[in-house]
């Protein structure tokens, strides 16, 4: 104890200010760790590695841009299911509803209903007259001219060209092509007067749209990969006759939480029993144009019909109630993969999810039938991991097929329906 | 059909006495001691398909457009090599070149024409360039001679008349209008034939004398031939006159021009080698003289 | 493709060639041994045996009037010494369509006597330009009518940022509008059009007169007219057309339609201008259609399109392309003007019909202006038509998806490279003509 006493009166003065080095010592050292944080390897063979690898490929794919992002979610080549947007399948809107987590909608949103109280909140310049224009701007001379426009262009290709009889089975492609193609032209132009949006749009003609995503897993059956875990991929390749893109988003049609208690029909069953089969080649996910193209987004898309769905083909075959499923797989798969592709060209993807609705219209027909299909993407988180607890859905509104005129009879056009020009009138005429 | 051809040709290989044709039988009964042995051949197990071996060359209507050629080898129609030497090379298109220059269009007969030349080109399948000439309403390939360029005219001519025309290059005249010591090629032996001599690249004949409607021609060989003064050839030499001083260069470009190698094996050479010298072979006459001696 | 039953039947029973079985017999009888007289099977694949013979020609069968040959055809059953008989050839007493063959070209039901020469939209004619102005009885001026530029060059008739978004249209025709690296040939020339066609149309607010337009492809147009001693008709689809309620208004005055009576048209001796159209025998006269039958509401044809890369069989030249836009602007005009003056050919039309058209290949545009004035074309002298001719104007010089790099050195950026604005003035002045 002595010891202790004399060595501690042999210690220097100054000893309180070593000791309260010593703590200024010990607080940097906790502030800056010697050694990196412990995370597992990269390269090992071992479950944490996989994990950590997968992070930081996600982190890779986070930080990139845009076009650098896209490549590297869609360079590697699997196999995927190859959704096709016309199929024979039966009760095809069923399974794509599941396979994008889409609920229907019968009717259109009530932006289309308009009645005379939303005209006024318009730009309608003339007075509102009270039953007469159901489309918002155009009052009744402008919509004469229009009628008769259509009138025109029916008769133009039905009546007035003479041009060689279609072959077999393709009276679509020859004939319904070209009237549907001059129809949207003329009515695009003639009603860019009334929405600016048209006249900086840009149309394109048998266009391409592509969409790849993941949903849903399985158990590998077989194979050296035997009872390991794989995500379903599936990949949309559709071409619609003709597509409007903009160069502004279009408003959303109702907000986002609205979907949380939509009803999405859920299929127990594989993919591939729809049936719909798998094949490898590129992933392409693509709007219409490249991304450097300023009108990145969709406005509308119009769809043909083509003779082997044709309505009267199906009743042939006693397919009839078909008809209306074959035209709402068509309108849900093609908006769906544009609205998907256009969501994906703004950076959004599976795990960063769109933070603001992506929409599109589509009109399918077949020359006399046109029915009118509105989409709203919510939410682009599909894949297993990503669609826990996600409650938003994608919504399709859509209606029956609707027939615009009966027939072309001596030159004249007999029975053309007003409601279903207006409707497709409302439906360019959509601007934010 | 495929059922009932393999049918048939299994039907030749039956080991009892097989049905034989009448010429095999004849033949059997001329060699009485294989008479035992039947002509035992194989099979193919392949049907003879039509081959396009000769039905590239069947068309009847004249056409500017290449025709595509099928390569024959050096083999005949049996399948052996008849002529050694010729295999491979670069593909060719045939071009369908018109040889019989006095040829009129169907509603203008007998009156002399002018033709422009529209291009002047190689051509895979001669030594000499050829020429798309365009006259009327038709248009025909024809061998190109040495100075024809496009936009030249060029004139065919039929009639002979009593001085011998100032004849251009390229252009065409009875043998009895041109001038005795002309050069030309494209010469036709029998009137309206159609040329077959005087063809290749650079060479021309002379017109040496005239002797009553007939017309002696020295040919490129030396060797002279007498035909009709009424045959038509062309004035001038024929084109691309440097092809005899192209070197090959090596043994690749014989064989992009479709010659193959001849055979390494040395053979004892008979007397058919070496240089001879030979006098001339008499002129060769073409033409049905009247025969003066009537008995 | 398949050869037919009989021929298959012959090659595949074995024909011995005369001149192979002596051989093989000598072969045979010269090795002698006993071993050799056992029969053989030939196995080999790469030489045949029986190779088929090459066809011999059949005897001629001499007809001697007169002389009736005695045939076996009343004894039923071949008899030597009796000739074969010949039977009249059997004809279906009912039509049916599977076993229908055309009768012989004189007895067609069409067939005439004097052949017309038909101009189609494959047809590549050898003089080109020149032989299409024979043809139609044209002057030809090369250049751009400056009226139009001057059109152009008012602000009211320009698009807002026009040289910035006819460079997108480009530049979507030519790199964006494909999945692959670069679309095909077919595909942006079609696109190109297309887009700047979209953009010219974007005006309509600005200039209503444009709503009375309407865009016609595959059209078939008909036109017929006689030029010296033969007759030439003009058929086909031709491209895509721009028509109108309105007439295009003409662009040469009466003074200088009148001079063209001086005019001495180029021929080229000895090409005939009749080279390269087709010659038919079998033909329906008076042909002429306008490709529209009725009271079509949009009569005056405005614009013609042509594309180069329309037709994939056929590949036209530049030469060639230009005088196919002439000839379809002119079968048009004359389509109209029969139409509206009758058949009969005419010194002076009263108004003068004009249509305009442009032709491109994806880069390079033509661009035409015809004005017919007159459809007496039998004769080579009296009033002709005149036409604009603006040839091989560039719209950019290089679209390249990769830098072109020689020698380490970037000659050509990667991009659009050279874009001219000058063309898109002179297309949009064409577009407007007549809508101002």
């Amino acid at each position: 104890m002595a010891a202790r006493t004399r060595l501690s009166l042999l210690l220097p003065k100054n000893l309180s200010s070593i000791r309260n080095q010593r703590f200024i010592q010990t607080e940097e050292a906790v502030k800056e760790p010697a050694y990196p944080p412990i995370v597992p390897s990269l390269t090992a063979k071992s479950k944490s590695s996989l994990l950590r690898r997968n992070e930081e490929q996600l982190k890779r794919i986070i930080a990139s841009p845009i076009p650098e992002k896209i490549h590297l979610l869609t360079r590697i080549q699997r196999m995927k299911f190859v959704v096709y947007p016309q199929t024979f399948a039966r009760n095809a809107d069923r399974w794509y509803q599941h396979f994008t987590k889409t609920a229907y909608i019968p009717g259109l949103p009530e932006k289309f209903n308009v009645g005379p109280e939303k005209q006024a909140g318009e730009e309608g310049t003339s007075p509102p007259a009270a039953a007469q224009p159901a489309v918002p701007g155009i009052e009744g001379d402008a919509f004469a001219d229009i009628r008769s426009l259509v009138t025109r262009v029916i008769l133009q290709e039905h009546w007035h060209m003479k041009k060689r009889k279609p072959f077999l089975y393709r009276n679509q492609e020859l004939v319904v092509g070209p009237f549907l193609r001059t129809l949207v032209a003329e009515l695009t132009y003639s009603l860019s007067k009334y929405n600016p949006l048209l006249r900086l749009s840009s149309l394109d003609i048998d266009p391409q749209v592509n969409f790849y995503w993941r949903r849903g897993q399985r158990v590998i059956p077989k194979g050296h990969r035997k009872g390991n875990l794989e995500p379903t991929r599936f990949q949309i390749d559709d071409k619609p006759r003709c597509q409007i893109r903009i160069t502004e988003q279009l408003p959303q049609f109702v907000p986002m939480e609205a979907s949380y208690e939509a009803d999405v029909p859920e299929i127990k069953l594989a993919p591939n029993l729809m049936p719909m089969f798998r094949r490898q080649y590129d992933n392409n996910v693509f709007t219409g144009a490249k991304l450097p193209d300023p009108a990145c987004y969709g406005h509308t898309q119009f769809h043909l019909v083509p003779d082997r769905f044709h309505r009267d083909r199906m009743a042939r075959r006693q397919q009839s109630d078909q008809v209306e499923v074959f035209l709402r797989a068509n309108g849900l798969t093609s908006l769906f993969a544009w609205t998907g592709a256009q969501a994906m060209y703004q950076g959004f993807w599976a795990q960063e999810d769109v933070t603001r609705p992506f929409v599109s219209q589509a009109v399918v027909t077949d020359g006399h039938f046109f029915s009118f299909f509105c989409y709203q993407l919510n939410t682009l988180a599909l894949s297993v991991d990503t669609d826990v607890n996600n409650p938003r859905k994608n919504l399709l509104w859509g209606t029956e097929s609707l027939r615009l005129y009966d027939r072309v009879q001596d030159g004249e056009v007999v029975g053309l329906n007003d409601g279903v020009l207006k409707l497709l009138l409302q439906f360019l005429m959509n601007q934010p | 059909m495929a059922v009932a051809c393999l049918t048939r040709a299994l039907r030749s290989l039956t080991v009892s006495q097989p049905a034989l044709l009448s010429c095999q039988a004849v033949a059997q009964t001329k060699l009485g001691t294989l008479s035992v042995v039947g002509q035992c051949r194989g099979f193919l197990t392949t049907a003879c398909l039509e081959q396009n071996r000769s039905n590239w060359k069947q068309r009847e209507k004249y056409t500017i457009r290449p025709i595509g050629m099928k390569k024959t080898g050096g083999r005949d129609h049996t399948g052996k090599i008849s002529v050694h030497g010729i295999g491979g090379g670069h593909k060719q298109r045939y071009r369908w070149i018109d040889f019989q220059r006095l040829r009129y269009e169907p509603d203008q007969e007998n009156h002399p024409f002018e033709e422009k030349v529209v291009e002047v080109r190689y051509d895979p399948c001669r030594t000499a360039d050829i020429a798309l000439v365009a006259g009327g309403n038709r248009k025909r390939w024809i061998i190109a001679t040495e100075n024809m360029q496009a936009g030249d005219i060029i004139k065919t001519s039929g009639v002979i008349g009593r001085m011998a025309v100032a004849a251009n290059e390229g252009d065409a005249y009875p043998l009895g209008a041109l001038p005795v010591g002309t050069l030309v090629n494209n010469l036709e032996i029998l009137p309206g034939k159609g040329s077959e001599y005087i063809r290749a690249a650079g060479t021309s004949g002379i017109l040496l004398r005239k002797v009553n409607g007939t017309a002696i021609v020295q040919l490129p060989s030396k060797q002279q031939v007498q035909v009709l003064e009424t045959c038509v050839v062309t004035v001038g030499r024929v084109s691309n006159i440097d092809h005899n001083k192209q070197i090959i260069g090596k043994a690749g470009r014989n064989r992009w021009l479709g010659i193959r190698p001849s055979s390494g094996l040395w053979q004892r050479k008979g007397g058919w080698a070496g240089r001879k010298i030979k006098p001339l072979p008499p002129m060769k006459s073409y033409v049905n003289l009247p025969s003066i001696s009537t008995k | 493709m398949f050869p037919s039953p009989a021929q298959c039947l012959k090659t595949a029973a074995p024909l011995l060639p005369q001149i192979g079985f002596p051989k093989d017999l000598r072969r045979l009888s010269a090795h002698g041994g006993a071993s050799r007289l056992q029969a053989r099977r030939h196995f080999g694949v790469s030489s045949c045996l029986t190779a088929k013979a090459p066809p011999r020609k059949p005897r001629d069968k001499v007809e001697i009037p007169g002389l009736e040959m005695v045939t076996y055809a009343e004894r039923m059953h071949y008899i030597p010494g009796l000739a074969k008989p010949t039977f009249p050839r059997w004809e279906r007493d009912y039509k049916d369509p599977r076993f229908y063959t055309s009768p012989p070209r004189p007895q067609m039901a069409l067939h005439k006597e004097k052949p017309c020469y038909v101009y189609h939209q494959r047809t590549s004619p050898l003089e080109g330009v020149r032989q299409a102005a024979w043809l139609t009885k044209t002057k030809l001026i090369t250049g751009f009518p400056s009226q139009l530029l001057s059109l152009v060059e008012k602000p009211e008739n320009q698009i807002p940022d026009q040289d910035e978004r006819v460079q997108n249209a480009i530049k979507h025709a030519r790199f964006w509008d494909t999945t692959e690296l670069r679309p095909n040939k077919e595909k942006y020339c079609n696109t190109l059009l297309l887009n700047l066609l979209h953009l010219c149309a974007t005006l309509q607010p600005t200039h209503p007169a444009l709503g009375r337009r309407m865009l016609a492809e595959n059209y078939i147009l008909g036109a017929t007219w006689k030029r010296g001693e033969d007759l030439f008709q003009i058929r086909g689809p031709n491209g895509l057309l721009h028509s109108s309620m309105d007439p295009v208004p003409e662009v040469f005055g009466e003074k200088e339609v009148s001079e063209t009576a001086d005019n001495v048209l180029e021929t080229f001796h000895p090409v005939s201008p009749t080279i390269d159209l087709q010659k038919v025998d079998v033909y329906k006269e008076n042909v002429n259609c306008t490709g529209f039958k009725g009271s079509y509401p949009y009569p005056h044809a405005h614009t013609l399109y042509f594309l180069e890369s329309a037709d994939p069989r056929c590949n036209l030249r530049p030469e060639q392309f230009r005088a196919k836009m002439i000839m379809f602007t002119f079968g048009n005009a004359l389509a109209r003007a029969h139409k509206l003056y009758g058949t009969q050919p005419r010194q002076v039309l009263d108004r003068p019909i004009t249509v305009q058209a442009v032709g491109t290949n994806g880069r390079i545009f033509q661009f035409l202006v015809f004005q017919l004035n007159t459809t007496d074309l039998s004769g080579d002298d009296g009033i002709k038509n005149l036409m604009w001719l603006d040839e091989d104007v560039e719209m950019y010089d290089f679209a390249k998806v990769r830098p072109y790099i020689k020698k380490k050195q970037v000659k050509v950026p990667a991009g659009l490279a050279g874009y001219k604005p000058e063309t898109f003035k002179k297309f949009l002045a064409l577009y407007l003509h007549g809508a101002v």
